[in-house]
């Protein structure tokens, strides 16, 4: 004891350095259970859909769902290998609608940036003044479905799941003329009007490539937003048209006819729904593309929100 | 092409002033600055319109024509004469009527106010749940020292950020639903169908889907502190709790007075996917699940009431156009920088 004592007296940067070490430690310990819990709890969901895909029906109505199959079985995967008309169909215009959404909005977004980075040209600071507006107003979910859907017909046509709020945001406009604004040397611009360039080349020689890293940002946002969307499918495309449903809405569809035969049982029989199995089946390859691009994109969608917490 | 015009008279003043002293040389490089300010060139000027055109329209179609639309709220709705073009409420056939009949309508039922307060009391828990736990976590977060675990941790706590609410309702659907989900397995409750649960399941939820969002926002802003204060609190013996309590939270209370106050000015929007979505719509939930943005669809599109829809639609946009001047007014009062415009 008294030993001991000694030494603390002798060594007092000891005691010093020993103190903020075991704090570090606790800190370290409720900061990996923590971090453990929350990842714990962010995957889980995702593991009882992967194994519901790989459980046999009759196993999922007695045993319930669960996290490891009860009795492995791959014919949700094989009825939807059977069904690839209607929802390969499905999953075909979720690509499709992604692929036309993410690239115009890009070329648009970056286009209209381009012109309100412009110093000499009468007009727009009154144009950008409206862009700030409609960050702060819009007109309500009413009248942009009446506008679209009354007025210019998009309704149940290709173009509703493309057009309606996704397209252009005066948020993604601001983020990549910030951008060009920062990070493009107004000099190379002024040396390339020096030697004559037009402002359609400038834009596509010279802005368009020193942008890709703020393109890739917005792009890959826009792309997010494309996939995962349902609520355009929701508002603009009817039942008669289900050969636009994409697979977010397909799914959709089917929550709607099971709450629907919930509380109308009598109606049992009268619509078909694809099984449990089957519907974890399509929701884990709506989900696949994203999980497996996740973790090499994770790093760009952080920036991404980063940027957006920022200026935002 | 007045660019080249432009172009040779800078070429030649720059060969002039070249030829000069260095003294003179100070000056040239002020001058072309002064030359951007060029005279208005009526090519460009049409150029730069045309690069913008396909924006502008969108902007017009998407965001301009809409705000128009908010007349609609006023208006006695009349398919014929299409929703922009009805009869104004209180003037001409309608003169008996108040101009704001739509609004006294929906202000009059009950209903309205339990969709006041489901939104308010909603946003009002997320928001505090949303600075309280993503803080938390980002502060742990910065503790684990490994970049491989930090990017495990990273990675699983964003995912349910990236996934529609149509699949989270699947998710929700596997652990509640009805005879088979997990959840109802062991407790052997009707989830879908018992109101009390709701409230929980959905402040679960939003945190589940936002903490990695704000986690990943808290822990950029934890990167601008500068490491010299930490070091400096080490040397004078300061633990972690007491560098967190006193260096890393007040460094963080700008940023969350901010965001806290750019919530109050939200607080009448809601997230649809989570309302409507994830509780699959279902009426006997209503009493605690429904907000105005459900409002709204289901008036739109399931029992069509095109004036009460699109009164609650400009009501909200109203009240959110209201508080988000005075958020920003507030915010600014506090820091300068911080305000919006």
């Amino acid at each position: 004891m008294e030993k001991s004592i000694d030494h603390v007296k002798k060594d007092p940067r000891k005691v010093t350095n020993k103190i903020p070490e075991r704090d570090m430690l606790a800190a370290k310990i409720i900061a990996y259970t923590l971090l453990g819990v929350m990842a714990f709890l962010a995957l889980a969901p995702f593991v009882v859909l992967i194994a519901s895909s790989f459980t046999s029906e009759k196993a999922i109505s007695f045993y319930g769902y669960g996290f490891i199959p009860r009795e492995w079985s791959m014919d949700a995967w094989k009825y939807l290998w059977e069904a690839r008309s209607s929802i390969g169909m499905a999953y075909l215009m979720t690509i499709l609608v992604t692929v036309v959404g993410t690239t115009l909005s890009v070329i648009i977004t970056s286009m209209f940036a381009y012109g309100l980075a412009q110093k000499d040209v009468p007009g727009l600071k009154i144009i950008m003044l409206v862009l700030m507006l409609t960050m702060i107003f819009n007109g309500g979910m009413v009248s942009s479905y009446i506008v679209w859907n009354n007025y210019m017909n998009i309704g149940d046509t290709f173009w509703a799941l493309i057009l309606p709020n996704l397209l252009m945001s005066s948020f993604t406009v601001i983020l990549v003329l910030s951008y060009y604004k920062t990070s493009i040397p107004g000099e190379l611009l002024e040396a390339a009007r020096i030697d004559g360039a037009g402002e359609f080349t400038i834009y596509f020689q010279i802005v368009l490539p020193l942008s890709t890293p703020i393109l890739a940002t917005i792009g890959m946002m826009a792309a997010l937003a494309y996939w995962n969307d349902w609520t355009n499918g929701l508002y603009y495309i009817s039942d008669k048209h289900s050969e636009l449903f994409t697979i977010q809405q397909l799914l959709n569809k089917m929550n709607e006819n099971i709450a629907f035969l919930q509380s109308n049982p009598n109606l049992a029989g009268e619509i078909d729904i694809p099984s449990a199995s089957v519907r974890m089946a399509i929701c884990v390859a709506g989900i696949l593309p994203l999980i497996i691009a996740f973790p090499f994109f994770q790093k760009y969608f952080a920036q991404g929100l980063t940027l957006g917490s920022v200026k935002g | 092409m007045p660019s080249i015009e432009d172009a040779t008279v800078s070429e030649s003043t720059s060969e002039t002033q070249a030829a000069e002293q260095t003294a003179v040389e100070v000056k040239k490089r002020s001058q072309p600055q002064k030359k951007r300010k060029r005279k208005f060139s009526w090519k460009k000027t049409l150029i730069i319109y045309a690069i913008m055109l396909p924006g502008l329209i969108y902007l017009v179609i998407n965001n301009i024509i809409p705000m128009y639309g908010i007349t609609i709220a006023f208006r006695k709705p009349d398919l014929k004469l299409g929703y922009l073009n009805s009869p104004f409420y209180g003037f001409g056939e309608l003169s008996e009527y108040s101009f704001f009949y739509n609004f006294e309508l929906l202000f009059s039922s009950n209903q309205i106010w339990t969709l006041i307060r489901n939104t308010v009391l909603y946003n009002v828990v997320f928001s505090i749940l949303g600075i309280v736990i993503p803080v938390t976590v980002a502060i742990f977060f910065n503790v684990v020292a490994s970049k491989v675990s930090k990017k495990v941790f990273q990675t699983a706590i964003l995912l349910p950020n990236i996934i529609s609410w149509v699949i989270v309702s699947y998710l929700v659907y596997a652990f509640l639903g009805p005879q088979s989900g997990v959840f109802t397995k062991m407790t052997g409750a009707d989830y879908y169908h018992t109101p009390a649960y709701w409230p929980f399941i959905l402040t679960f939820l939003n945190v589940w889907k936002g903490v990695g969002f704000g986690m990943v926002v808290y822990v950029a802003s934890l990167v601008g502190i500068d490491p010299a204060l930490y070091e400096a609190a080490k040397l004078d013996g300061a633990n972690f709790w007491q560098r967190t309590l006193h260096i890393t939270l007040p460094s963080l209370k700008k940023m969350i007075i901010t965001l806290s106050i750019l919530n109050v000015s939200k607080i009448m929007a809601s997230d649809f996917g989570l309302f409507y979505q994830v509780t699959q719509n279902v009426g006997t939930l209503y009493e605690v699940t429904q907000t105005l943005d459900v409002y709204i669809y289901n008036a739109l599109k399931v029992t069509p009431n095109i004036a009460a829809s699109s009164a609650v639609s400009v009501f909200q946009s109203l009240v959110g156009l209201i508080l988000v001047v005075t958020a920003n007014f507030i915010v600014k009062k506090v820091d300068k920088e911080d305000a919006i415009f």
